[in-house]
């Protein structure tokens, strides 16, 4: 806090140092220092992700990655409650559902929130995992999430035809009923109204991670888990929690 | 080279020492770091491979169990079964508020065979696996599955001790490999240093150029500069030796000249001044102008040569009734024989009588004769008293007209002993009941430096001491004087220790003792055994002795110098320039013989001559002392020609008590 605050006083004081600069100079020092703040209270290097983002996807999927940032940074302080629906939302709104074939030509691939929000496309998967990382970012407990592994009955409740699926379940507390955020659907539904889906497995990140750390205990073999390719590539990417 | 070996030798550290102690700290250093290394990375190995199993059994597990029914026996059974059936330290399902629903862990023992200390160290510390348990939307509960990591440090003690036996094996292989290596490098260096130590022994020797560059020019330069030396000292004993032989010698004979012949007599007249064992033989030939007169002077020079080559034979033809003889030309017509050691000159005179008269014979156109003269030396004997004693007889004997031969048998008789038996019995006797005292003549240099003692063994005959002059030609006679050296050796054993002015002494070795190969050995052992001894003893060896026997004196030397005592030569002179590789033999002194030393003022010659002798000794590192020099005069004039030091008379209170 008292970081944060002799930063934005540091930030007031160029502020007024360059008052009479060009916007782009203006603008480029707004970013670095609400960067510079909001890295203070989220454990996001956003710098380092734009800049990835940039490279990779050029500067026009930067701006939807700078929705993403503003969305966190005003979400901090919700409830967590809210945190869900505002990130439901904001996946909803920016992302289309597109098979791992038609995108990444793969059978089944797990794309990391950069990705996902770079192609502005992903599948099931992809959104759990944009949203499983947007809510711990948010500070949500591990033990309170999960990622489901479900059998998904669609077209209609009298429908054979079945398919697998996964969700994000958020539990308010470890024994109560989850609330589930599919990609499917935009609306978030306690588990008893989704009689589509039947659970099979889910898991977090439980065990990932050394005691009291976030360093990551896995080594190189470890990564060959596409789950833990995930969260490693994440951290690269300037994201860890 | 054993490792004992290699620590004990104090203070300086040899080459292969420290290739050795390089090796060797090489070699640890690997095997040390190679054995961690592996240690190690088996132990990154073991541990990854060990989570990921814990990783997937939990989630296999976990799996099964989120789809079964969740009747708490089944998940007990079913847990149950994997955990005995399996390798694992526990198994665990806890409900989401952390409370085990169900618990395995392996309580067994410890692997015996793995060290308590190994299992210290090594112990692998891996994370459970971690997987999450469902009842349909619900949790059910977190599983936590450790395996067990005993038989993984099993596995890595077996690795552990498997790489530690084989890379020993490699140790050991490799420092056989380097001592070999080693010795083949090194072997040249043994030459190198054995050369530069006979260097500073001032032996200038030189050794094969080994094939290593650097030792190749080392040992160039070292034989290079023995080389020069060597040939600096050839030549100069040449020039000395034409000089010598000039000074000394009578050009038409090739016999000494008088004043060598004096200078001679006065040494021999010195030596045996309390007992004398010699005889003088004057020579002349009466008439001899004659022939060059009558014939031509060629004719005369063949005479005089055959004259000596028939005195020469006949000294040779009698070697067994004297011990030393000199032959000199004294004037144009003039003889003279000095012998040492005769019984009978009668016998001899009248031998030789009998040979010039067949000479005679063959030159009867000439009235020529020769006469000659003869005594033995008596006590208190001074040249001037012999020569005139001889001369007298010889002035009797021309008298008469005819070949004539005077002898004045005036023989010793005032001896200790009569007979041969009795001195051998007597001086046996003072052997075997160590009845002996060594008398110490101080060698000093002109500055008054004590440079050693030179020793002489007084012997007690009859109750009374006797100076080594009194007994020493008899003793030579009855070739007792191996057993003299030897009962010196042994008597300097046992008082050294307690006698405070026996350091720094020379001992002179007889022919005897240095042709005899196990009283050479013998005295070699007893350095060995007593090296304090070794080092404050000097050998002194006749410079005829060298020369005669010089392989044998060579070899001594060597040995000698080995065990850390000195070799001098004594009574040098006219065989200087016949020792072959004097700079080899690392010889600590040279005692010039008294003859050259004698009277030396007065000979511009000998000057010459030993001042030359100085220079060549002095260029190899060697110290030049005089024998039998008493006049200070001649001290002088010795010190100016470069001299280091001489010979002086016994001074010590003992002496006084020993009979002369």
């Amino acid at each position: 806090m008292v970081a944060s605050v002799r930063a934005s006083r540091f930030g007031c004081v160029l502020l007024r140092k360059f008052s009479n600069r060009s916007l782009l100079h203006f603008l480029l020092l707004l970013i670095f220092v609400t960067t510079f703040v909001c890295a203070d209270r989220l454990p996001i290097q956003f710098n380092i992700f734009l800049e990835k983002m940039n490279q990779q996807f050029g500067p026009v999927r930067v701006a939807v990655a700078r929705n993403w940032q503003t969305m966190l940074v005003q979400s901090q302080n919700k409830t967590e409650q809210q945190k869900i629906l505002i990130v439901n939302d904001f996946f909803a709104r920016n992302l289309r559902y597109r098979t791992d074939i038609q995108l990444w030509q793969q059978n089944d691939y797990w794309a990391t929130p950069l990705e996902t929000l770079g192609k502005g496309l992903g599948d099931c998967e992809d959104y759990a995992i944009a949203k499983y990382i947007s809510l711990r970012v948010l500070g949500i407990e591990d033990d309170k999430l999960r990622l489901i592994y479900v059998k998904a009955q669609i077209g209609g409740p009298n429908s054979k035809q079945a398919q697998a699926h996964m969700v994000l379940g958020y539990f308010v507390t470890p024994n109560a009923q989850p609330l589930i955020l599919d990609s499917l659907i935009t609306k978030v539904l306690p588990s008893a109204k989704r009689t589509d889906l039947t659970p099979v497995f889910s898991f977090n990140s439980q065990g990932l991670w050394a005691n009291n750390s976030n360093q990551s205990v896995a080594n190189p073999t470890a990564r060959l888990s596409r789950w833990r390719r995930i969260i490693e590539q994440t951290q690269q990417e300037g994201i860890s929690w | 080279m054993s490792f004992m070996s290699l620590f004990k030798r104090e203070s300086k550290i040899t080459l292969r020492q420290e290739l050795w102690l390089a090796i060797l700290v090489v070699i640890i250093i690997s095997f040390v770091s190679t054995v961690l290394i592996s240690t190690y990375s088996a132990k990154q190995y073991f541990s990854s491979q060990l989570y990921l199993k814990n990783i997937d059994d939990a989630n296999g597990l976990a799996l099964m169990l989120s789809q079964m029914h969740k009747d708490h026996v089944e998940l007990e059974l079913l847990i149950s079964a994997t955990f005995d059936t399996g390798h694992y330290q526990r198994i665990e399902l806890q409900d989401p508020e952390g409370a085990p629903i169900v618990k395995r862990v392996f309580n067994g023992k410890l692997d015996k065979s793995v060290p308590i200390w190994f299992h210290h160290f090594y112990q692998l510390h891996v994370m459970p696996g971690v997987a999450q348990v469902s009842d349909g939307w619900q949790q059910f509960g977190t599983l936590y599955v450790e395996s067990h990591s005993q038989y993984t440090e099993l596995a890595l003690w077996e690795n552990v001790t498997r790489l530690f036996l084989g890379f020993f094996t490699v140790a050991i292989t490799a420092c056989i490999a380097s001592a070999y290596f080693l010795r083949r490098i090194l072997r040249p260096l043994d030459d190198v240093v054995r050369q530069a130590n006979a260097l500073g022994d001032k032996r200038f020797i030189k050794s094969k150029v080994p094939h290593t560059y650097e030792f190749a020019r080392l040992v160039s330069s070292m034989n290079l500069l023995s080389t020069r030396f060597s040939r600096i000292i050839k030549e100069d004993k040449r020039r000395l030796e034409e000089f010598r032989f000039k000074s000394q010698h009578d050009e038409l004979t090739g016999l000494a000249n008088r004043e060598y012949f004096y200078a001679t007599l006065e040494a021999q007249l010195q030596q045996s001044k309390e007992h004398a064992h010699g005889a003088l033989f004057l020579f002349r030939i009466v008439n001899l102008d004659q022939i060059s007169e009558q014939a031509n002077r060629v004719e005369m020079v063949a005479f005089l040569r055959r004259f000596t080559q028939t005195l020469v034979a006949f000294l040779e033809a009698n070697e067994d009734r004297f011990s030393e003889s000199h032959i000199a030309r004294l004037s144009h017509t003039d003889f003279a024989v000095l012998v040492a050691d005769t019984d009978d000159i009668e016998r001899l005179s009248t031998k030789i009588f009998k040979q010039h008269q067949a000479l005679l014979a063959d030159y009867s156109q000439f009235n020529l004769a020769i006469t000659h003269a003869c005594s033995y030396i008596e006590r208190e004997d001074s040249r001037f008293t012999l020569l005139k004693r001889v001369d007298n007889l010889l002035k009797v004997a021309l008298t008469k007209p005819q070949m004539q031969a005077q002898v004045n048998n005036n023989k010793q008789r005032n001896e200790l002993f009569s007979d041969a038996d009795s001195w051998r019995e007597a001086i046996e006797h003072a052997l075997d009941t160590n009845a002996l005292d060594v008398l110490l003549y101080p060698v000093k240099s002109f500055s008054g430096k004590l440079l050693q003692n030179q020793l002489s063994l007084s012997l007690l005959l009859n109750g009374e001491l006797y100076r080594s002059g009194y007994y020493y030609q008899w003793a030579q006679r009855l070739k007792l004087l191996a057993r003299l050296d030897w009962g010196q050796i042994k008597y300097l054993v046992q008082v050294f220790e307690q006698r405070d002015d026996l350091n720094l002494i020379s001992v002179e070795l007889s022919r005897e003792t240095l042709l005899d190969d196990s009283a050479v050995a013998a005295i070699l052992t007893y350095l060995l055994a007593f090296p304090k001894l070794a080092k404050h003893i000097c050998f002194d060896v006749r410079e005829s002795i060298a020369v005669s026997e010089f392989t044998l004196f060579k070899d001594f030397c060597i040995q000698a110098k080995s065990m850390g005592a000195k070799v001098a030569l004594k009574r040098v002179g006219s065989a200087f320039n016949k020792i072959k590789e004097i700079h080899e033999l690392g010889l600590e002194m040279i005692k010039i013989d008294s003859v050259y030393g004698h009277n030396i003022s007065y000979s511009q010659d000998n000057q010459t001559f030993l001042r030359g002798i100085c220079s060549v000794a002095h260029s190899i590192g060697i110290t030049v002392i005089a024998e039998g020099v008493e006049s200070p005069e001649d001290q002088k004039t010795l010190q100016a020609l470069g001299f280091d030091g001489f010979v002086s008379q016994p001074v010590d209170d003992k002496a006084k008590g020993v009979q002369t």
